[in-house]
């Protein structure tokens, strides 16, 4: 009974919603220039509304972070800390903490509880372990914080999921190679670290359109997204003497280029990841290439989704992000890749469809 | 006469003392029940891994494999509890003997097989984090809320996380110290020679102690159960080293015969509330570790001081 007018007073308040859009995006700025519904798009059909109550602003807010200490985390968090000081995003954010707790399940569960105890109106967190800290979750929750995860996503749906599909990315990496070879043709397969999850679903995302295509016929190989073993192995492939029409690689891409180059191969097309080394050699060399990857500003999308929900705004449970892509066409030196900057730079710093935009120079400046 | 007998401690009470009012300050809501309860259940499953490598570190020898059994105990509780009240019990009954078979098998190795405990340890090690992930090849797991309730909630200021310790450290730990074999176990880490000369089965002795210590680090893996709520294989690994600092912190000698349970469990509560004072302080991120190592030598270097007044180096050396 008590559920059904909950779903009742719900129903009316995103129809209510609906219709004030316009209304609305004059309060809650924040939301409007995402333009919505494109950049806070619901995972799938079954995606519910997430429910929470409206709180007054300025909110404090802190960023649980677990491992520290590869390019993409340390981006992640100075992209974070830029977002937080641009002018039109402090007015609502009082205060902005980051810690950091490494890959150890209980450290981060200290580390939440501390935030906790602080008061927090928001806990943004990027998960060391993706069950082990539903239940510090389900008590913050308790105690009234919002708490929204991205990039290693925790499994309570008590929290809001924040990440890109990696399934759809190595789906849309198939389509278009797929698109190049003119439906057939040998493609090299460089995966990333085997058993992990990533790693599965960009794979079945690419296998789902290689089958449909009898024509198309794959090698795999493992360069566990690191430069020097995705060289190493794909030079071992081309060793082989077989030809490759195109590659489909989750990562290590530099060192994918590389081995070609050094085999005396021309390049054929490839759909990878978006390390800065690989769009470097792209832009250098223009071969065709498709690029999509994972982007280190889901931290800032994270606090972006943190505070629209306290404003009141109703966004799904499980948030998509749109994937950061660049193609030939669409590279350019300055703005998605930076021949300056070292090879291992994540160069999505960008989420445009969030007005999420960052510069280089300014984001490797902030202090950690 | 007591205070002999704890003095090991005393350095570990003091650093805990001085963190908690340095805590106090910057956060002052650690005074509050639920300030109590989540101070109370972060350092507990350290604790209690501490107990387990410190059981061991008396007879001389050392343990690498206690977060790999704290891992594997995690994912079998988790795994396997259950809802009904009745197979909790009988999975914790069923965890705490996998425990005590993990520390059989180290036993057996280090007793019969004559290999160094450091290498025994770090080869089961491998052994034990592989069994966790066959039993749990991906995070999760449930258990009942009633089981994380009864060992991370609390009545009012008392945090029954508490309770839990002071039941396994009077009604376990204690009397186990304090009968035959707890003194064999010091006798053989003192000086096994002498240990074997005046009668005492140093083998089966070995065995007891490590087998005490599997227990332990599997309680230690129930504990963290009820507060992940669920089973992880890699969850365990940073205890395997926090506990060995724990257990030096707390006062107990590497070299095995001198050690007393305060020390090691109130600097486990130290070494776990640390990263939340440097949370609180405003530390930033990247140079956390770095404090938390120079808090720790410092805080080591200072407790030591002492020894520098004495007269006769000989004195220190044999300590």
């Amino acid at each position: 009974m008590g559920e059904e007018n909950m779903q009742r007073r719900d129903f009316l308040r995103t129809t209510l919603a609906g219709a004030g859009a316009i209304a609305l995006s004059d309060a809650l700025p924040g939301i409007a220039n995402a333009g919505a519904g494109q950049c806070f798009t619901p995972w799938d059909k079954g995606t519910e509304t997430f429910a929470w109550k409206m709180k007054k602003g300025p909110y404090k807010i802190a960023l649980s972070n677990s491992y520290i200490g590869n390019m993409w985390r340390t981006e992640m968090i100075q992209i974070a800390k830029a977002y937080t000081e641009e002018p039109a995003v402090k007015r609502d954010i009082k205060q902005f903490m980051v810690s950091s707790a490494g890959n150890d399940v209980s450290a981060q569960i200290a580390q939440m509880n501390q935030m906790i105890l602080a008061g927090v109106d928001a806990i943004v967190l990027d998960a060391a372990s993706p069950t082990g800290l539903n239940s510090v979750i389900d008590q913050a929750v308790a105690a009234g914080i919002l708490v929204v995860s991205f990039d290693n996503v925790v499994t309570t749906k008590k929290a809001v999921w924040v990440n890109q599909n990696q399934f759809e990315m190595g789906q849309k990496w198939a389509e278009w190679l797929v698109r190049k070879t003119g439906d057939k043709g040998n493609i090299l397969v460089v995966r990333g670290v085997a058993g992990t999850f990533v790693d599965q679903e960009r794979m079945k995302g690419g296998e789902s359109v290689f089958k449909k295509y009898p024509g198309i016929k794959t090698t795999e190989v493992y360069g566990k997204w690191d430069d020097g073993t995705a060289q190493k192995v794909v030079a071992n492939a081309l060793a082989s003497g077989t030809k490759f029409d195109a590659v489909w690689s989750e990562g290590g891409d530099t060192g994918v280029v590389r081995a070609f180059q050094q085999a005396g191969l021309k390049m054929p097309p490839i759909a990878g990841e978006a390390e800065n080394g690989f769009r470097t050699l792209a832009a250098k060399d223009k071969f065709p290439v498709l690029s999509i990857g994972q982007s280190p500003a889901l931290g800032a999308l994270g606090i972006k989704v943190a505070v629209a929900i306290l404003k009141g705004g109703k966004l799904p449970q499980s948030i998509s992000t749109p994937l950061p892509t660049a193609t030939n066409a669409t590279l350019k030196q300055g703005v998605n890749y930076f021949p300056n900057l070292p090879d291992s730079f994540f160069t999505p710093i960008s989420i445009g469809a969030c007005g999420l935009n960052f510069k280089a120079d300014k984001i490797l400046k902030i202090k950690v | 006469m007591i205070f002999r007998r704890y003095n090991t401690s005393v350095l570990a009470v003091v650093a805990l003392g001085l963190l908690l009012i340095y805590y106090y300050i910057r956060q002052p809501l650690i005074l509050s029940p639920f300030g109590a309860k989540i101070l109370a259940n972060q350092g507990t499953t350290l604790a209690l891994a501490a107990l387990a490598q410190l059981v061991v570190v008396l007879t001389g020898g050392v343990d690498l494999s206690v977060g790999a059994v704290v891992s594997l105990s995690n994912c079998i509780a988790a795994t396997y509890m259950g809802s009904h009240p009745a197979s909790v019990i009988a999975v914790c009954v069923l965890t705490l003997a996998v425990g005590a078979g993990a520390g059989l098998l180290n036993g057996v190795l280090v007793a019969y097989g004559r290999i160094q405990p450091i290498i025994v340890t770090l080869a089961t090690l491998y052994i034990f984090s592989g069994l966790a992930l066959m039993v749990r090849p991906q995070p999760g797991g449930l258990v009942p809320p009633f089981y994380a309730n009864a060992l991370t909630g609390g009545w009012g200021y008392l945090p029954y996380a508490l309770v839990a310790l002071f039941v396994v450290l009077f009604a376990v730990w204690t009397p186990l110290m304090r009968s035959r074999l707890g003194t064999a176990i010091r006798a053989v880490g003192d000086n096994p020679g002498g240990a074997h000369m005046s009668g005492i089965n140093v083998p089966r002795t070995l065995i007891l102690a490590y087998v005490m210590g599997g227990v332990f680090a599997a309680a230690a893996g129930l504990y963290l159960t009820a507060q992940t709520t669920s089973g992880d294989a890699a969850i365990g690994t940073s205890y395997t080293l926090n506990s060995v600092a724990a257990v030096v912190f707390g006062g107990a000698l590497l070299g095995g015969g001198r050690g007393v349970a305060p020390g090691p469990v109130i600097a486990a509560y130290f070494l776990s509330i640390i990263i939340s004072v440097l949370f609180a302080a405003g530390i930033s991120p990247f140079y956390q570790s770095v404090f938390q190592g120079g808090i720790l030598m410092v805080v080591l270097v200072f407790g030591n001081l002492w020894t520098l007044r004495t007269r006769n180096w000989l004195t220190i050396l044999k300590n």
